[in-house]
């Protein structure tokens, strides 16, 4: 194509469409940095909002983060697959409840480890790598926890 | 040319059409079928800045090139030329295709018998790892690095040629012609093998609440099967004819080799410059078909984990309430239908807008436009695979050189002594991992438009046409980008 003018004119759009869409999706994600690192203490029991930036911090006036549990009712997880986030560099640690017999694979840090009927095993380990990680019943490989380990 | 009014126009034009892809990318749903049960962790979803940021570069970067654009076509020569003769001769020698023939048929060997007598266990098999990772993913890397080394790693073509050369020596009479290929079905068998490798590694192979939809053995099954076809398409075809056209495989890695500025023709091997082997791909009939497939399947993969979990599942429970796991695989094919055909309609309509600029020689159907632009969709179908695959990829390989090396079977032999190690999933940390991702997707974007603007130049001769024809080709391609992007940050949401 021609003319210097075109030229300029289209690095112009570039510059704009760059600078317009920063700002749009910058105000939208500014608050991502606070909703991980209060992760480790959420409780378990539901799928939490993901995007809230306000009502996550404020209903949290407890002092000491609380162990999360996966509770494991005839072989089910007990209100649908568990999402538990912890952050890189900290600790990993949750407990498993069953009221069977069971045997437990959390895959990726490999960690196995079994309960008998009624009983509680705890999970706890550096968190040194970084992703999305399966807790499965071992022998179906029934889906029970998705553990998400994000970087600080 | 004379900037003005009209100009202004046509970017207000184009300003839409971005506006309008980028929508349609957004509405876009997502799902996960083999990898779960191979490796045990998956990607954190790209953070909100990064996406920004990538997709802030694919915009800049695409008004930069049509801002700097060349007038005259540079990539239609592909400028083959002969390397000196030492090299070519060994590589291709007969002692050469015997030994890498004889090496490719071993390994299917393995493949088959490993998963007929191997463990059952997905991770732990051999056959797994190696048909979904070493072999579909990894020989992608190598074809568009090396060009089409997979003609001499053919297992079906080797053995083929086997016979061939036997029943020669026993008959004393070459073997009888093979029927004529019908040229109308181009690429179409490929097409459909693609397809089929596709729906069976990510619908078929699903794990599913409580059933593992894949095992080694069925990999076995499938993998006994599709030889079985493939000679008979090579028996009735010819051998050559049947890779070139109808060998599912052959046709695939071949299209990224074309990538490669490494070719042998004519038996001598010899080199082109770098993308300069794909203007000429996309000329037979199915090539469209077989590019956008790649875009599709592979959204598909990264959206059911994402953005089509909820619709996915939905769309299950409704057909069956307690969930069955081929409930779940109709549900799953429904939607790897609507990537594929999502994909396929904003590449139909970005061409049906470019057919509205008139070029120098009359007029162009959308389908010989669509033919024309193919190609120049090559390079973001290996960005997509990148994408979606690289860290998968380099877990497995870390599996498949180690304990499966030593112990394919799953039955506890240590062949090399490397059986008790395993994949480092603290390899890649999650930031690498991204900037592969962003990466590859905004290089794959900046050679399509060069490939894109390249081929417009030499349909509408001047360089004013050929920008035109180009704003709708930018916004298709900044639709797939986005897209690209946008799917990798809402994974496992």
């Amino acid at each position: 194509m021609g003319s210097n003018g075109t030229r300029i004119a289209l690095l112009a759009a570039a510059v704009v469409a760059a600078v317009a869409l920063f700002v749009v999706l910058s105000s939208g994600g500014d608050d991502e940095p606070s909703t991980t690192s209060a992760s480790t203490t959420s409780t378990t029991t539901q799928s939490e909002p993901p995007k809230e930036k306000e009502p996550k911090e404020k209903p949290k006036p407890k002092p000491e983060p609380e162990v999360p549990t996966v509770e494991v009712k005839d072989g089910q997880p007990v209100g649908g697959v568990q999402e538990l986030e912890f952050e890189a560099g900290g600790e990993i640690e949750f407990n498993v409840t069953s009221n069977t017999d069971m045997e437990f694979h959390f895959h990726g840090y490999d960690v196995e480890q079994g309960v008998s009927a009624g009983g509680t095993t705890t999970f706890k380990m550096p968190a040194d790598i970084e992703g999305v990680f399966e807790l499965e019943e071992h022998d179906l490989g029934t889906l029970l926890a998705e553990i998400t380990v994000s970087p600080n | 040319m004379a900037p003005g009014p009209r100009r202004r126009r046509l970017h207000a034009a184009a300003a839409a059409a971005l506006a309008g892809v980028g929508t349609a990318a957004l509405a876009f749903p997502a799902a996960a079928g083999a990898h779960a049960a191979l490796v045990g962790k998956q990607d954190l979803p790209i953070p909100e800045w990064l996406f920004a940021w990538g997709a802030s570069l694919v915009l800049i970067v695409s008004f930069v090139a049509l801002s700097i654009a060349w007038r005259e076509p540079r990539f239609e020569e592909d400028r083959w030329r002969a390397v000196s003769g030492g090299l070519s001769a060994v590589l291709l020698s007969r002692v050469t295709q015997v030994v890498a023939g004889a090496f490719s048929v071993f390994l299917l060997g393995v493949v088959v018998y490993s998963g007929l007598k191997g463990t059952e266990s997905p991770d732990r098999n051999f056959a797994l790892t190696f048909v979904f990772s070493t072999f579909w993913l990894g020989l992608v890397g190598v074809s568009a690095l090396f060009g089409d080394v997979f003609r001499a790693l053919n297992p079906w073509r080797a053995i083929a040629r086997a016979v061939a050369g036997l029943f020669t020596l026993v008959a004393r009479q070459s073997p009888p012609p093979p029927l004529r290929y019908p040229e109308r079905l181009g690429r179409w068998p490929a097409v459909l093998g693609i397809a089929g490798f596709a729906w069976f590694e990510l619908v078929y192979a699903l794990s599913g609440f409580q059933a593992v939809g894949l095992t080694p053995h069925s990999v076995a099954i499938a993998t006994l099967v599709y030889s079985g076809i493939t000679f008979v398409g090579m028996s009735l075809f010819g051998i050559d004819k049947w890779c070139e056209r109808g060998e599912a495989f052959s046709v695939y890695f071949n299209m990224f080799s074309r990538i490669s500025p490494l070719e042998v023709r004519d038996g001598r091997l010899g080199t082109r410059g770098w993308l300069r082997g794909t203007t000429g791909w996309a000329t037979v009939p199915g090539s469209v078909a077989l590019v956008l497939l790649v875009i599709g399947v592979t959204a598909f993969d990264g959206a059911s984990e994402g953005l089509l979990k909820d619709p996915i599942a939905s769309l299950s429970t409704a057909i069956d309430k307690r969930g069955a796991l081929d409930a779940v695989r109709i549900s799953n094919t429904v939607y790897m239908a609507v990537a594929v055909a999502a994909v396929a309609a904003v590449f139909w309509a970005g061409i049906a807008g470019m057919h509205t600029v008139r070029d120098r020689a009359g007029q162009h159907s959308t389908r010989e436009l669509a033919h024309k632009f193919a190609h120049s969709f090559i390079p973001i179908s290996l960005a997509y695979l990148v994408a979606h695959y690289f860290s998968f990829f380099v877990f497995l390989e870390q599996a498949q050189f180690t304990y499966l090396l030593s112990d394919p079977l799953g039955d506890g032999s240590d062949l090399f002594g490397t059986a008790g190690s395993g994949i480092d999933y603290g390899l890649l940390s999650s930031n690498l991992v991204w900037y592969v991702q962003v990466g590859s997707l905004v290089a794959g974007h900046v050679l399509a438009l060069v490939l894109g603007h390249d081929r417009a130049l030499s349909i509408y001769g001047d360089a004013r046409s050929a920008a035109r024809s180009q704003y709708w080709m930018l916004a298709m391609m900044v639709g797939f980008t986005t897209l690209g992007l946008f799917l990798l940050s809402v994974s496992n949401a």
